[in-house]
């Protein structure tokens, strides 16, 4: 085997195995699964390549049943209909196994997007395969790209599900803001408790 | 007069004779009865007698949670992370209690450490409570960025999340969501037969 095909081929494992590992999106990365066609719930197929936007793009996995989305939805909603109306594109994606949990159905993502006032699509990862290669492993997870699509932040809405009140750090927020003025997010990475995605089998 | 009749009119003589002693027996029964009963119904239920009080969850944060584990050398010890919101970690609840039933007289212990949010707490010790637990677990009282990271890097904070150490307090093993009873016996046993 030459050296590059060697290398080639290191790399290549080493993405699929990052795959299997659930190793997440690494920062500086770009979109994967970018051109998988979602539909949303006002029936439109659409890729992340489709809604991306001229600012920035914002990908949140997230689902209906959540006790951890229920609570923070509402500043999903917010974020995502101020920054769309900015130039980002904005795409929540539900990555669920309905067989398993009935209320990730499309028809409650519906009912969901209509209550919350969606003005961005939520959209129905059908095989879980998008969450997969982004290596998400709980709703919500925030994935916001820059305007030359390279991921700058990683992670939770802010620092306090509970109450909104009580938020001390609004690090999607921030960083959206950051995106928005050209610069890089100061926090590029958090974490938060959340339900596990319930992937398909595929 | 029937033969029935004066049987009980015999007893009740006694009982006036001897009511102490009668008093005390009777007691006796109906403990016996009362712990008949329960055995019965902890036999029904797979063994899982609620218990009357809830368990009251300790606030802990991550630091806290490895300090019980230091404080349990000597034992292969099994962190949880769960919560009542959390559909498979209520799905896997019966079988981490039943490796700890089963496993706890050959040195190995259960840290549950529940991540619900403050407002939520009641619910989680009333869940423990009927399922049965009555040794001490413990609520996380940090930010969920430092709780997660303090236990495990690699943990995304997804639940349930799973921390294995061995008899040295040496952490062995991590992972996230729900384990089958077989995979948390297949992880534990090595550990418990090994030192």
């Amino acid at each position: 085997m030459t050296h590059k095909a060697r290398v080639t081929a290191l790399l290549t494992m080493a993405f699929l195995l990052s795959s299997q590992l659930g190793l997440a999106l690494t920062i500086d990365n770009r979109a994967p699964a970018a051109d998988v066609k979602m539909k949303s719930v006002d029936g439109r197929e659409l890729s992340i390549t489709e809604v991306a936007g001229a600012k920035g793009t914002l990908v949140i996995f997230s689902c209906n049943h959540c006790p951890w989305v229920k609570a923070w939805e509402g500043r999903i909603a917010e974020l995502g209909n101020a920054y769309q109306a900015k130039g980002f594109g904005v795409i929540v994606v539900n990555p669920n196994d309905t067989a398993a949990y009935p209320e990730d159905s499309f028809q409650v993502m519906q009912e969901r997007a209509k209550a919350r006032g969606f003005q961005f699509p939520y959209v129905v990862d059908a095989t879980s395969g998008v969450a997969r290669a982004f290596g998400a492993t709980r709703t919500p997870e925030a994935f916001l790209f820059d305007a030359s699509g390279v991921l700058v932040y990683h992670g939770a809405i802010d620092d306090n599900a509970e109450d909104a009140a009580k938020v001390t750090k609004h690090f999607l927020r921030d960083a959206l803001e950051a995106v928005a003025t050209g610069s890089r997010p100061t926090v590029a990475e958090t974490k938060a408790i959340g339900c596990s995605i319930k992937l398909r089998s595929s | 007069m029937p033969t029935l009749q004066r049987q009980f009119r015999a007893r009740g003589n006694v009982r006036l004779a001897d009511s102490k002693g009668v008093w005390l027996g009777r007691c006796r029964a109906a403990v016996c009865w009362v712990a008949g009963l329960m055995v019965l119904a902890s036999l029904a239920c797979g063994r899982r007698t609620p218990v009357s009080s809830p368990a009251t969850l300790t606030p802990a944060t991550s630091a806290d949670v490895i300090q019980e584990v230091e404080r349990s050398r000597g034992s292969v010890v099994l962190v949880n992370v769960w919560a009542t919101w959390c559909t498979p970690c209520r799905e896997e609840l019966p079988d981490l209690l039943r490796l700890q039933r089963e496993l706890a007289d050959r040195g190995f212990r259960l840290i549950l450490v529940s991540a619900d949010v403050t407002s939520q707490r009641p619910a989680a010790a009333a869940l423990l409570a009927s399922q049965g637990v009555g040794f001490p677990t413990f609520a996380k009282a940090e930010s969920d960025q430092d709780f997660i990271d303090g236990l495990d890097t690699r943990w995304s904070g997804a639940l349930p999340a799973s921390l294995l150490f061995d008899r040295d307090g040496r952490k062995v093993a991590f992972w996230e969501g729900k384990a089958s009873y077989e995979r948390l016996v297949g992880e534990v046993k090595p550990l418990l037969d090994g030192s």
